[in-house]
């Protein structure tokens, strides 16, 4: 009787002690990770990303839609013609602009893509330290950039053609600048494209932007003013005709 | 005509009192010791078994990228650990249900570490070939990716 009375308090019940201990280490293993994939799950991050700096540069404007701190971990972009991958990670971008806490938003700046050449195709996608990937919304992106002006006029143009063609006429309104320009993008499938294009100007002021079909059909106008607080004004152009 | 043993005198009460309770000790501590030592055998099992239980459980990766090489016939994934464990991975390229391409090296990835694995594809692939991707972990970890080849 003794014997087994030890046996209980010496043996079994530290064993069942101990079995119980490991047993909560690990459902506070599996609830940490649970929580963990919870969090993963809520992340929504509304991607943006446009080029500056004459097409050698992209700025990404990320909007944290969850309710939870987010990390930018990575960013990659896929120069779609050449299949041309570049990561960019915190040794490439600033710190404090990865961190975005809830409902918040950041812009990165500065994502050097002029390795890519003057004209590109880039598909832009964005990693969270969790482990979630974010396209851009206006992915694939068209850039055409090789101006050297001291002024710009960023162009967005949407179009759901696959073989894209249009002239682009820019004109100054109260001086006799003008600069003419041929855009043509070849689609890799058929799904809807923003085209950006960056247009050297010389100077302040307004200026007139007019986009035609190779056939000399006018789709659109649209003016912009350069002043010296807004010295790259956008203009955003439905770029199909109607 | 005597009997045998009559006269000879019995062991104590007392000797044999104490011999039966040595005896009892003996065989009780015995039966201990071995209950105690099984006791510790399963403590510790069971503690390493849950131990690479939790470990396993840790284990987060993701197929963050991949990228086909048509003029080497290499495609290039790039994968990611956000656990919080550090893994051992292989790699297996599948099309058809037919492997393709793999690389066995359990490369090891740092917790929120990037490792780009480059796989030589053993039969060439085509444009719109759909490429299955398969990670898998020493621990028995297991994560799939799809591949369009443009």
């Amino acid at each position: 009787m003794l014997i087994v009375a030890s046996m209980l308090f010496t043996v079994v019940i530290p064993l069942f002690l101990y079995v119980n201990m490991v047993n909560s280490v690990y459902n506070k293993a599996a609830s940490e990770m649970e929580r963990f994939d919870h969090e993963r799950s809520t992340e929504r991050l509304s991607v943006v990303a446009y080029p500056v700096e004459n097409g050698s540069k992209l700025d990404i404007f990320v909007l944290n839609g969850a309710g939870i701190l987010t990390e930018v971990a990575r960013v990659w972009v896929t120069e779609v013609y050449n299949r041309t991958i570049t990561m960019y990670d915190r040794s490439n971008m600033s710190a404090s602009e990865l961190v975005i806490s809830p409902a918040g938003s950041s812009t990165i700046h500065g994502i050097d893509v002029s390795r890519f050449g003057d004209v590109k195709l880039l598909d832009v996608k964005v990693v969270t330290r969790r482990g979630n990937a974010f396209p851009s919304f206006n992915n694939p992106i068209f850039v055409v950039g090789n101006q050297t002006l001291p002024f710009n006029i960023q162009l967005s143009l949407y179009t759901k053609d696959v073989v894209f063609r249009r002239n682009v006429i820019v004109t100054s309104v109260y001086g006799n600048w003008m600069y003419s320009m041929y855009i043509e993008i070849h689609m890799p499938g058929n799904k809807g494209c923003n085209v950006f294009s960056s247009v050297g100007v010389p100077d302040i002021g307004w200026y007139r932007v007019d986009l035609y079909t190779v056939s000399g059909v006018l789709i659109h106008t649209a003016y912009a003013e350069v002043t010296p607080s807004v010295r790259v004004p956008w203009v955003y152009m439905q770029a199909d005709p109607s | 005509m005597k009997r045998r043993g009559v006269g000879k005198k019995g062991i104590s009460p007392v000797i044999s009192g104490i011999i039966l309770m040595a005896t009892v000790i003996v065989i009780g501590t015995s039966v201990w010791a071995f209950t105690y030592s099984v006791g510790s055998v399963l403590q510790r099992n069971y503690f390493e078994e849950t131990n690479a239980e939790i470990i396993k459980l840790k284990e987060r990766f993701t197929v963050e990228n991949i990228n086909f090489n048509s003029s080497t016939n290499q495609l290039h994934v790039w994968i990611y650990n956000y656990g919080s464990v550090t893994i051992e991975i292989d790699v297996y390229v599948l099309r058809n249900s037919t492997d393709v391409g793999e690389d066995l090296n359990g490369t090891k990835i740092p917790v929120n570490e990037v490792a780009l694995k480059t796989i030589q594809l053993l039969q060439p692939v085509e444009t719109s070939d759909i490429l299955i991707i398969e990670v898998l972990t020493r621990r028995n970890n297991v994560v799939y990716a799809e591949y369009l080849v443009p």
